[in-house]
């Protein structure tokens, strides 16, 4: 079978008791912030940060890699008991999950989510050892001008999928792109925009950027509005799901899986927009669409399969090209970056216990996963019972904690305060951080290839066009932003969005 | 849609200031791009784009309504804003008064005052829950946190 040996190499780096450790850990605080609403896989990603230092690469990423796709099973139990999602990418699974928790049916959803996570999970990281190394060896024909159009690719893309306004979308895209750009230029030496402040001299730090945007920010609208987490109180019983719902999951986990892993690739789309897709997927796909919202058991498998396999998804352009596609994985760049390993398409050769190790982890992160959300359910569901008047201040102390440790100035932690409020405000008016965040990451690599193209082509913006791969992403892009201008999508899409209100 | 007309004008505001800070920062040529070349387009391109989510705004019968208030309940929107005031000062006063001290404070602040608790759970639960964490963070994981009058231990 393809990869088979390397992958008997990778179940080799990790098999050792060390690495298990690491992978049970990563898998349980995962789940923990994916229950936790407020503190989602960014903030324990950057609290381990540190910690991450001190032991070898391979171990470290395994526990990164097992909090992230520890988040996403953890996030659906939140969704369907207490009809709040715990992390960004089970905002979906609260229209199904909690009104089949309400008919009596908690058991079900959480045992389907969990096992539909499994399987989409699990054959997500089957295609990621398939796709990954190929890929690499065609990775090893870009140049500058790919890398640009496929950055630009990313963020249409993600603008495209936004559940409002697109041009508001853009608008943060474009907004995220000046934020990147803050720092030291690497071409002149300049500052941009750093006003004089030592913590921006090499950039605006993303962690308290998207700590601030989604943490505090959430803590801050909770406290605003007035947060009534009640746990659904029901008996949990029956997780395993009957014939009937295995066959009516079947068609949504196995498309949820494809829909998953392929938007997971994509830069900018991750967890959240698969998810997303997958319901919306579904609805159109099935006979009853107005039974949607009412408990349907497809409403839950398909995003909960798809938010999984987009993790295996996301790893590949990281893995691939060293380009990170969601926020968590710019935390894993950082992370890769700090020990000195060379990202890229040579990942691959040069550090093969990097990669076959992660992989062959996240078959074993998978199954522990399975095991913490099936039989020790209730034990999840006992630190839900938290009132937030509790976790509130601790989700904010875990916040502080992770930005300071990083560069150990309270500096960042300013603006990490800060960037809670706009984020608060940009909830407020309608304005999604998604595409903001991904384009500030994506900005400085976005930069770097503009600049280098251009100077390539003595400042022919033809150099996009007339090589194949570029073409293509480019093409694409544009295509993509003139579509929802077109009146007939234009109408469909607007008819969406007020859907989506309701 | 009341209040996309002032949002969208304060991102044009934003817009403005990049494009300007960016003209200073030389743009370059296409042949040999400047340190502002990047951020002027994005700002050109957020600027653009605000104005026609503004002008789209104004189109909008809701427009002529007076705006909805950002909050729906007032004691709740400044108990945020204290919150924020809070976070800002536990970020300056962790440097001086140390992590120990200063996290005391500040969950003992949002125990007692944003989500009121009694005086002893507030203060109890402050003291257990600034010790955990300055024992799991600083003894467990090592993370260098401010000491403040405790230094000389």
């Amino acid at each position: 079978m393809f990869g088979f040996a390397d992958l008997l190499y990778g179940f080799s780096v990790i098999l050792t008791v060390n690495n298990i450790l690491y992978c049970l850990v990563g898998c349980i605080i995962g789940t923990l912030v994916g229950i936790l609403p407020g503190l989602g896989p960014v903030a324990a990603m950057s609290l381990l940060f540190p910690v991450t230092l001190h032991i070898p690469p391979v171990s470290a990423l395994i526990m990164m890699a097992g909090i992230y796709y520890g988040a996403m099973y953890g996030g659906s139990t939140t969704s369907i008991l207490v009809n709040i999602p715990g992390e960004a990418a089970s905002v979906i699974t609260c229209l199904d999950g909690y009104q089949m928790a309400r008919k009596g049916r908690a058991g079900v959803a959480l045992g389907m989510s969990a096992l539909g996570s499994f399987i989409g999970g699990t054959l997500s990281v089957v295609a990621l050892q398939m796709v990954a190394p190929p890929l690499a060896k065609v990775a090893l024909a870009f140049g500058f001008p790919e890398y640009f159009s496929l950055i630009c690719c990313g963020l249409v893309v993600l603008t495209f999928m936004a559940r409002g306004s697109m041009a508001k979308a853009l608008m943060m895209a474009a907004f995220g792109i000046f934020l990147g750009t803050v720092g030291t230029d690497l071409f002149t030496g300049v500052q941009k925009f750093t006003f004089g402040i030592k913590i921006l001299y090499d950039g605006l730090g993303i962690v308290p950027v998207i700590m601030g945007l989604f943490g505090i920010s959430e803590v801050l609208l909770n406290i605003e509005e007035g947060i009534t987490q009640e746990v659904f109180k029901t008996k949990i019983r029956n997780l395993f799901p009957n014939g009937k719902d295995w066959a009516d999951s079947a068609g949504p986990i196995s498309r949820g899986t494809l829909i998953g892993f392929f938007l997971g690739i994509l830069p900018g789309a991750g967890p959240v927009i698969s998810s997303f897709t997958s319901y919306a997927v579904e609805k159109r796909l099935s006979k009853h669409p107005e039974k949607f919202g009412t408990g349907m058991i497809e409403g839950v498998a398909g995003p909960e399969t798809a938010n999984n396999a987009a993790v295996g998804g996301a790893f590949v352009p990281l893995l691939t090209l060293g380009i990170p596609p969601t926020p968590s994985m710019a935390i894993l760049l950082g992370c890769l970056l700090s020990y000195g390993v060379q990202v890229g398409p040579l990942l691959i050769k040069n550090t093969p216990d990097i990669f076959w190790g992660v992989v062959s982890s996240m078959y074993i992160g998978n199954l522990i996963l399975l095991v913490l959300n099936l039989p020790l359910i209730g034990l999840w569901v006992k630190i839900l019972k938290v009132p937030y008047v509790i976790l509130f201040p601790l989700i904010l102390l875990f916040c502080v904690v992770g930005v300071y440790s990083i560069n150990t100035t309270t500096d960042e932690v300013i603006l990490m305060v800060l960037f809670g409020v706009i984020g608060y405000l940009m909830k407020k008016y309608s304005y999604e951080a998604a595409p903001m965040i991904m384009a500030m990451i994506l900005s400085p690599l976005m930069e770097n290839n503009l600049r280098q193209s251009l100077a390539l082509s003595h400042g022919s913006f033809t150099i996009f066009f007339i090589r194949p791969i570029s073409a293509v992403l480019m093409i694409t892009a544009i295509a993509l932003l003139i579509l929802p201008n077109l009146p007939r999508l234009k109408r469909r899409k607007k008819w969406e969005g007020l859907e989506a209100a309701q | 849609m009341t209040r996309e007309k002032w949002s969208s004008l304060v991102w044009l505001g934003i817009a403005i200031y990049i494009c300007v800070g960016s003209l200073r920062l030389s743009l370059g040529s296409f042949h040999n791009p400047g340190p502002g070349f990047l951020s002027f387009y994005a700002g050109l391109i957020l600027g653009g784009l605000a104005l026609v989510v503004h002008l789209q705004s104004r189109k909008d019968p809701a427009a002529k309504r007076e705006p909805e208030p950002i909050w729906s309940n007032r004691q709740r929107g400044w108990k945020m804003v204290l919150t924020v005031v809070a976070l800002l000062g536990y970020a300056v006063g962790m440097s001086y008064l140390g992590f120990l001290i200063s996290t005391f404070i500040f969950l003992a602040f949002l125990l007692r005052v944003i989500e009121p608790q009694r005086w002893s759970v507030a203060l109890l639960g402050s003291l257990a829950a600034s010790g955990a964490f300055y024992l799991v963070f600083e003894m467990g994981l090592q993370s260098q946190l401010p000491k403040g009058p405790f230094q000389i231990f």
